[in-house]
């Protein structure tokens, strides 16, 4: 075989294994991280629905989640993208990576005093949009989330009223 | 082959060709005879109505599928597709391979959708299609047709400007002076690229060209972005944000003036257009209304174009800049005399001047173009 087509070879096969890198990746991380339920509430009635996944808001239950930075008493201006960590036990939030006493945290960015963990997005099937956009919006819902030891945060289900929606749907 | 057949049959008996030639022409094109294009096009319907239908199947029992079903399904279709593709290139059955390399990338995006789904990603649009394009670019670089060159560069571009301007906003929210900034500087990072991918002509020859549609398509742009707001009130009061668009016109230029495929008279040209844009830019965004200038500068603009086009033989590029013209002249003509259009005379003018416009333009566009070409040399 030529040069050439060894080098096609190699041209087709590294966004095959560039892909299967990254599904490994996400499948270990999701696999071996730590599981916890937050509530989820819609934050916007007319667009919690948006195609075919439900945005949320999470609710962390810790306070002074994404409060005005200041430092040394001076309050900073910019940036207005801070990346900020959550941590569920015990309760509090940071700007600095916490502590080893943080059994668990969520690493994050604060955005227009929102924090943003990438966990904000369910995909739902479309014939059941609906039913699951009210639940939502009406039942206690919670997503399950697993929390790799970097603070990376993966959405593994959602749970309406303490059941998986697939459940609850049937 | 019928109007071949017709056409050859013609000219013969104008004496254009002999009847040894017709018979020579005739003989090579039954040997090199293409497959049936009514063939080809119900076969890929067919594979078309196919692959809907397996879509569909999946569609309508998505959530019945295990996650591992469809990532592992999905995996075995890239592979077999990869192979298959393979195949083709070794055969050399070039349109085959073509569309299989096309439908292999388009795969990648697709499975890049599907993990993104089944973890429940939420990154953006523009950054799974930042991903596609920094995995598919060696595959693609293997393709000897315009078009899968074309839509790369056309999602890079894309995907870097949509990031580009969310940053942006995420980081200083909407500050006008810095979107300004962006939209000048973006037709002139293209620019460069261009001027990059002529390097690589050798090994990737359309890669080039796609990058000079987009750049060609990006300056129009801006050019009628530009025509519109130098009648608008100021969008940015700090002339200092153009210095970076200034800063990236003076690196192309002084490659154009060190490079050898110019000639003096392009060189020239390119310069003033350059100048001209950058100008136009500043009147657009830094300076309050001023009428009349930006009919002015894009017509000046789209003159300097097409003398260009006409130079380097982009014969096409040549016909759609000084239809351009043409069309700017008449909204000019219909801004400023809107209230002849409501009349009777009005109308008969504003006939008599597209008629003008058009036959102007089939006559003297040839003898520009011939009379650029000559001064080129």
């Amino acid at each position: 075989m030529t040069h050439k087509k060894w080098l096609f070879i190699l041209a087709l096969a590294l966004p095959i294994l560039a892909l299967l890198a990254w599904t490994m990746l996400l499948t270990s991380e999701r696999a071996s991280g730590q599981r916890v339920q937050l509530e989820i509430f819609g934050y916007d009635p007319f667009h919690l629905l948006q195609g075919h996944y439900l945005i949320y808001r999470v609710n962390y239950n810790v306070p002074g989640v994404c409060r005005p930075r200041v430092e040394q008493g001076e309050r900073l201006t910019t940036p207005k993208r801070n990346t900020g960590y959550v941590c569920l036990q015990p309760k509090q939030f940071s700007y600095q990576r916490p502590d080893p006493n943080c059994q668990i945290y969520i690493r994050g960015v604060c955005h227009n005093s929102r924090f943003v963990a990438g966990i904000e997005k369910y995909f739902i099937p479309e014939e059941h949009a609906k039913a699951l956009e009210k639940s939502v919006r009406d039942k206690q819902a919670k997503i399950e989330i697993s929390v790799t030891k970097r603070g990376q945060a993966y959405v593994t289900d959602l749970l309406i009223e303490g059941k998986s929606w697939k459940q609850q749907l049937n | 082959m019928r109007q071949l057949e017709k056409s050859l049959q013609e000219w013969v008996s104008l004496r254009l060709i002999s009847s040894q030639q017709q018979q020579a022409i005739l003989d090579y094109e039954h040997s090199t005879q293409k497959k049936s294009f009514v063939l080809v096009s119900f076969i890929s319907l067919g594979v078309l109505v196919m692959m809907m239908g397996v879509i569909a199947i999946i569609a309508s029992h998505w959530y019945t599928i295990s996650d591992s079903t469809k990532l592992t399904s999905t995996f075995l279709l890239l592979l077999s597709l990869a192979v298959v593709t393979f195949i083709t290139y070794q055969r050399e059955s070039r349109l085959a391979f073509e569309a299989l390399l096309f439908a292999f990338v388009l795969l990648c995006l697709a499975t890049i959708g599907l993990i993104g789904q089944l973890f429940h990603l939420s990154g953006s649009v523009e950054d799974s299609f930042l991903f596609w394009c920094a995995i598919s670019f060696s595959a693609a670089l293997f393709t000897r047709k315009f078009w899968l060159p074309f839509f790369w560069v056309s999602v890079l571009i894309l995907s870097v400007i949509a990031k580009i301007f969310d940053i942006i906003y995420q980081w200083y929210g909407f500050e006008q002076c810095i979107f300004t900034m962006v939209l000048t500087l973006t037709p002139m990072c293209v620019v460069l690229f261009a001027i990059l991918f002529r390097y690589l002509r050798q090994i990737a020859p359309y890669w080039h060209k796609a990058m000079v549609c987009w750049s060609m398509g990006m300056g129009f742009v801006m050019v009628i972005v530009s025509d519109a707001l130098i009648s608008q009130s100021t969008v940015c009061r700090t002339e200092s944000y153009l210095i970076p668009a200034f800063f990236l016109a003076l690196l192309s230029l002084i490659w154009v003036h060190a490079s050898r495929v110019f000639t003096p008279y392009q060189k020239t040209i390119l310069s003033m257009l350059m100048a001209v844009y950058l100008l136009m830019n500043y009147f657009a965004f830094f300076t309050h209304e001023i009428p009349i200038l930006g009919a002015v500068m894009s017509i000046s603009l789209f003159s300097l174009a097409a003398l260009y086009c006409a130079s380097a033989n982009y014969r096409y590029w040549f016909h759609f800049f000084t239809f351009v013209i043409a069309m700017r002249f008449f909204f000019v003509y219909v801004k400023h005399f809107h209230g002849l259009v409501n009349t009777g005379i009005g109308l008969i003018v504003t006939g008599a001047l597209i008629i003008g416009l058009v036959v102007a333009w089939k006559r003297y566009s040839q003898v520009l173009l011939a009379y650029s070409k000559e001064l080129s040399r």
